[in-house]
């Protein structure tokens, strides 16, 4: 079904606001998009405002669109702006992508885990409390946490993230590198403390 | 985990040929295709590095787990209630 809404007869379709045209696109993206703003925000009540609020921008720059990415990027486009937008709202998750101290002292200078990790199973097992998996998630860095979800969850290919983020692939590597690790670091530390 | 790191034999041939534990942890994660070469590296690498292989169990957990707890978090809005936030943006966007 995605490959309809590549066409520019859909397209023009859609820029008349032909009801079916907009239910097709509707019924293919808004769990998507609604799952992927939970991602991000962690609430499903901001989570269904971000995305009624990507819908409206998606239709009032609907003329501007010229079919050049797929409709599917452009509204993951529109979304991660509206989910910026919340987030200054609510002021409750980190902004900056600092780089993370603790990710550079893994490893001793011949390269070597200067402590090796948790065994797996235990790891696993930890992972079970949902409360420290979300405790960590949250001290993510914004663009981490976008790029992780797109890249891990929706498994969205390399080039589209980019172009939704705006990152180049060796930036968009170094986040998926650096969110994976801090999760896993901080994984580690709650799970042995609990 | 009892074996931390390799002994000093193995670590010179790690080193040398199959990477270290530094450079397994970037290469198992980096987006960019690698090469034939560069891949027998690394599996040679979690072969014989058993900190590496609970390194990358660890991170296809936490991958899973993220998965799950996002989908625990979507269901908390009821399939009436996404249909009805579906319904709101056909009824405000079609023309009338």
């Amino acid at each position: 079904m995605s490959d309809d809404f590549r066409s520019s007869v859909f397209l023009e379709i859609l820029k008349k606001r032909e009801p079916e045209a907009i239910r097709k696109l509707v019924e293919a993206y808004h769990l998507i998009l609604f799952k992927a703003a939970i991602g991000q925000l962690k609430d499903a009540v901001l989570a269904e405002d971000v995305v009624q609020d990507t819908w409206s921008t998606f239709f009032a720059d609907i003329e501007r669109f010229e079919g050049r990415s797929h409709i599917r990027t452009y509204l993951f486009g529109i979304m991660y702006n509206k989910v910026r937008e919340k987030r200054r709202e609510v002021a409750k998750y980190i902004l900056t992508e600092e780089p993370d101290p603790v990710l550079d002292f893994q490893f001793s200078q011949e390269g070597y885990w200067k402590k090796a990790p948790m065994d797996p199973e235990e790891f696993t097992s930890g992972l079970q409390n949902r409360q420290v998996l979300e405790l960590c998630l949250e001290t993510l860095g914004e663009k981490q946490r976008q790029a992780f979800y797109l890249k891990e969850v929706l498994g969205e290919a390399t080039s589209d993230i980019c172009k939704i983020l705006d990152l180049t692939v060796t930036n968009l590597g170094v986040l998926i590198y650096r969110a994976k690790n801090h999760l896993r670091i901080c994984l580690e530390s709650k799970i042995v403390r609990d | 985990m009892k074996k931390q790191e390799p002994s000093d034999k193995n670590k010179d041939l790690l080193h040398r040929v199959i990477y270290s534990c530094e450079e397994a942890s970037h290469k198992s994660l980096q987006l960019v295709e690698t090469s034939f070469v560069e891949r027998i590296r690394l599996h040679l690498h979690f072969f014989v590095c058993k900190a590496c292989a609970a390194y990358r169990a660890q991170i296809q957990s936490l991958v899973e787990a993220y998965k799950k707890s996002m989908e625990k978090e979507a269901e908390k809005l009821s399939q009436e209630q996404l249909q009805a936030s579906k319904e709101r943006v056909i009824d405000q966007f079609s023309r009338k």
